[in-house]
């Protein structure tokens, strides 16, 4: 099994509550977005699900077992994508299978596949600083797959990049779940990438941060980015996302907290 | 700006600087300053007679042993103060009051423990090389991007493979800088132990010509010392872009 559940999850920066009580539950193999603005913790929420941060209180259980510090059946894709700068595409997928004890030359078989799947056969001798920003997540991406996890999280990987390589990597991403199906919490602030990708979307809101919505994606798979984009249940879906997310922007708390005293 | 017009202001320098060499040698006299090619002729003269090599063999033997030792334990020990907090918290204060203190202060001091001999000499020139290569290296481990350590940890990894994928690939280029800086620190350090240290050695035949007037023949070995200083600085550039090429190519 590789079902996630956040139970009761609190987060405070010293006297600063990012969230508080967050309750999430994540089946096996589905695909769930956490959408939000800036500032909601969605981040924060991440990365404690990836044991790169404590959280204040509460618990996150993988696979049934609890969870504070990274696991190696788990791995997460950084916005920053992270790649080794010093290291060819081909040795940077390899990089987690090295760590798990494959040889140089066995690492690097294992992980061609990967490089393969993600479009980057040709070039895998070419150094990240020789690729462009689409081409260097599809290496991290890659990396990431390649350990095979049962459980991906990812961290707005395609928010760095310009909007027509991040649908293109939207498309990508949605054919290679679908032949290597996994368990994907994808933290994002783009309605539409989170209602192209996911089964299920979690909408959160700032001060403090919590879930507001979890909303249910209809779209049967093989799904096409295009066609989903100009279906009239998209547009409803985006619109009633869209007024979530803006009520969040006119809260009036929030602005008399802005124009304060 | 172009390749070419980066070559032609350089030899405009060069040319500019050589007439200026002319002009005070002429004006100040032979008795104080020598002119360029009297310093070559006189360099020529001393390597035929064999005295050139005389004196440079002893210098170019404490020179390796004492910058070779100075590489060996300073890099290692830079990586190990700049990873390990409380051997960082341990050292810092007396490698940086060291690196402050001006070395050829403490020369009378080893003199008066170890006296005139070589390894007075090695080990000044030891002195010298570790300490830059130390603190460089240091720095190198420190600013490791933190964002790539998180990567490790995201993926389970143990220290040693750390070691292997990035702190020591991170730390080369200021590694090199580290060299660089160290291997000149060492000639100041060789020809300053010839100085104080003996009657041997390179630095000891600028001083022996010196004391025969001979302003020419002094100049030779100074000429040869700030041509090997400028080489070894070029090449460990060139070794440090061959071995880092990601740097400077990124953004």
């Amino acid at each position: 099994m590789s079902n996630v559940n956040i139970k009761n999850v609190t987060k405070q920066f010293g006297t600063l509550s990012v969230f508080d009580e967050i309750n999430l539950d994540v089946e096996a193999n589905e695909f769930v977005s956490i959408l939000g603005p800036s500032g909601c913790g969605k981040t924060t929420l991440l990365r404690i699900v990836a044991g790169l941060e404590q959280a204040t209180s509460g618990v996150v259980t993988v696979a049934g077992e609890v969870t504070k510090d990274p696991r190696p059946d788990m791995t997460l894709v950084f916005q920053n994508f992270r790649l080794l700068p010093w290291r060819t595409v081909e040795d940077n997928v390899a990089y987690g299978l090295r760590l798990r004890g494959r040889s140089k030359k066995d690492a690097r078989i294992e992980a061609q596949p990967f490089v393969k799947m993600v479009g980057l056969e040709g070039r895998e001798q070419k150094y990240p600083y020789q690729l462009s920003g689409g081409m260097q997540q599809r290496v991290g991406l890659a990396r990431a797959l390649a350990i095979q996890p049962k459980i991906l999280l990812m961290d707005e990987p395609f928010g760095a990049l310009d909007a027509q390589t991040r649908e293109l990597m939207q498309d990508e991403l949605l054919r290679i779940w679908l032949s290597n199906r996994k368990t994907v919490i994808f933290v994002t602030h783009s309605i539409d990438e989170a209602i192209v990708l996911s089964d299920r979307v979690i909408i959160m809101q700032t001060n403090p941060g919590r879930i507001v919505k979890d909303i249910r994606i209809p779209f049967e798979r093989p799904r096409n980015s295009a066609e989903i984009r100009n279906d009239p249940r998209f547009a409803k879906l985006r619109t009633e996302m869209w007024h979530l997310l803006r009520q969040e922007e006119i809260n009036p708390d929030m602005i008399n907290g802005v124009s304060g005293e | 700006m172009s390749r070419r017009n980066v070559l032609v202001i350089r030899f405009i320098s060069a040319i500019v600087l050589l007439a200026a060499w002319y002009a005070a040698a002429i004006s100040t006299g032979s008795l104080f300053l020598a002119t360029p090619h009297d310093v070559i002729f006189r360099l020529g003269q001393s390597m035929a007679n064999g005295e050139f090599v005389e004196y440079l063999g002893p210098t170019a033997y404490i020179l390796s042993i004492g910058a070779g030792l100075g590489v060996i334990v300073g890099v290692p020990f830079g990586l190990l103060i700049g990873r390990v907090r409380w051997m960082q918290w341990a050292t810092e204060a007396p490698i940086n009051i060291l690196y402050t203190t001006p070395l050829v202060a403490l020369i009378p001091f080893l003199l008066v423990i170890i006296g005139f001999n070589n390894q007075l000499k090695i080990l000044i020139v030891f002195l010298f090389t570790v300490l830059p290569v130390i603190i460089n290296t240091a720095v190198g481990v420190r600013t490791v991007d933190r964002d790539l350590l998180e990567l490790t940890k995201s993926f389970c990894s143990k220290e040693s493979p750390v070691w292997r994928d990035v702190l020591i690939p991170a730390s080369v280029p200021a590694i090199m800088t580290g060299l660089r800086i160290g291997l000149i620190h060492a000639l100041v350090g060789a020809v300053l132990a010839d100085f104080y240290a003996g009657a041997s050695g390179f630095g000891y035949l600028i001083i022996l010509y010196s004391n025969r007037f001979d302003v020419a023949g002094a100049l030779g070995p100074v000429l040869v010392l700030a041509i090997t200083g400028t080489a070894i600085a070029a090449l460990l550039k060139t070794a440090q872009r061959r071995l880092s090429p990601w740097e400077g190519a990124q953004q």
